[in-house]
């Protein structure tokens, strides 16, 4: 086994901590704080929208502070969303490689779907 | 599970080590439903929230594509999971609360913990119904 001619420093680096993980936690945290009042006005605004057309939904959301919340909402909701996620794959992807994999993909699947967000509500706000 | 030992003498040996007990051997309790439901809404609203975030790209692609996708979720199946997507909302924000608490060692009593618990049950259960009687009965807010 060519496992055998490592070195027992070679065997165990990379392995053990990165000592890297309190940021991520705090961050998880603070996301979370600033969704409180974000999510409530989004469940108020789904309620108003609920019932609405196109024409007047194209409205609501061209009133600046609408698109202001909306810019705030996208990048936290995704930003939570990543770390959650992420959290619940380092929990159940036990291989290395696979686990960094989903990783990845979740990233720029989060990345991907907050720049089309962001670039709609700006879309809508000023060209529609 | 074994687990490869290397033995001082230098060759790999196979050795039965103890397992930590896992989630079949606990008797059920509050805490540990609310803590898996925390996970579960949790991954539930990143899917739900794949919706709305469709939606926005649909209002700026156009009345045709926005309207079509609003007919899908105008119907009751749509309904239910809106339905659904609020009420793990609501759980998951309240539970998400006190999971901050308990970050800062607040409310993390045996007793208390369970206390609190329920009382996240009660707030979601009546956030929920409010917010299921507007959207239902409320007509344009």
């Amino acid at each position: 086994m060519a496992e055998n001619f490592k070195t027992r420093l070679k065997r165990v680096k990379g392995l053990g901590s990165a000592h890297a993980g309190t940021a991520g936690w705090v961050a998880l945290r603070i996301s979370a704080l600033t969704l409180i009042p974000l999510t409530f006005w989004f469940v108020y605004a789904v309620l108003h929208l609920l019932h609405s057309d196109y024409t007047e939904v194209i409205h609501w959301l061209k009133n600046p502070i609408n698109t202001l919340l909306i810019l705030l909402l996208i990048p936290f909701t995704f930003y939570h969303s990543y770390g959650g996620l992420k959290e619940v794959i380092e929990d159940y992807v036990h291989n290395e490689f696979w686990k960094i994999c989903w990783i990845i993909k979740l990233k720029l699947f989060f990345i991907l779907l907050a720049v089309a967000d962001i670039f709609a509500a700006l879309y809508i706000c000023f060209k529609l | 599970m074994v687990e490869q030992a290397i033995e001082p003498s230098g060759g790999p040996q196979l050795r039965e080590r103890p397992l930590s007990p896992h989630l079949s051997i606990y008797r059920w309790h509050l805490s540990m439903v609310m803590s898996i439901l925390h996970r579960l809404t949790g991954v539930a609203l990143v899917f739900g929230a794949i919706v709305p975030a469709w939606l926005l790209i649909a209002a700026a692609l156009g009345d045709n594509i926005y309207s079509a996708t609003i007919h899908i979720i105008n119907t009751p199946i749509g309904y239910i999971f809106l339905l659904g997507w609020i009420a793990a909302f609501y759980y998951h924000l309240f539970n998400g609360i006190r999971h901050i608490f308990w970050d800062f060692g607040l409310g993390f009593a045996l007793k208390t913990a369970h206390r609190n618990g329920v009382f996240v049950l009660i707030l979601t259960a009546t956030f929920t119904a409010a917010t299921w009687y507007l959207a239902i009965y409320g007509g344009k807010l």
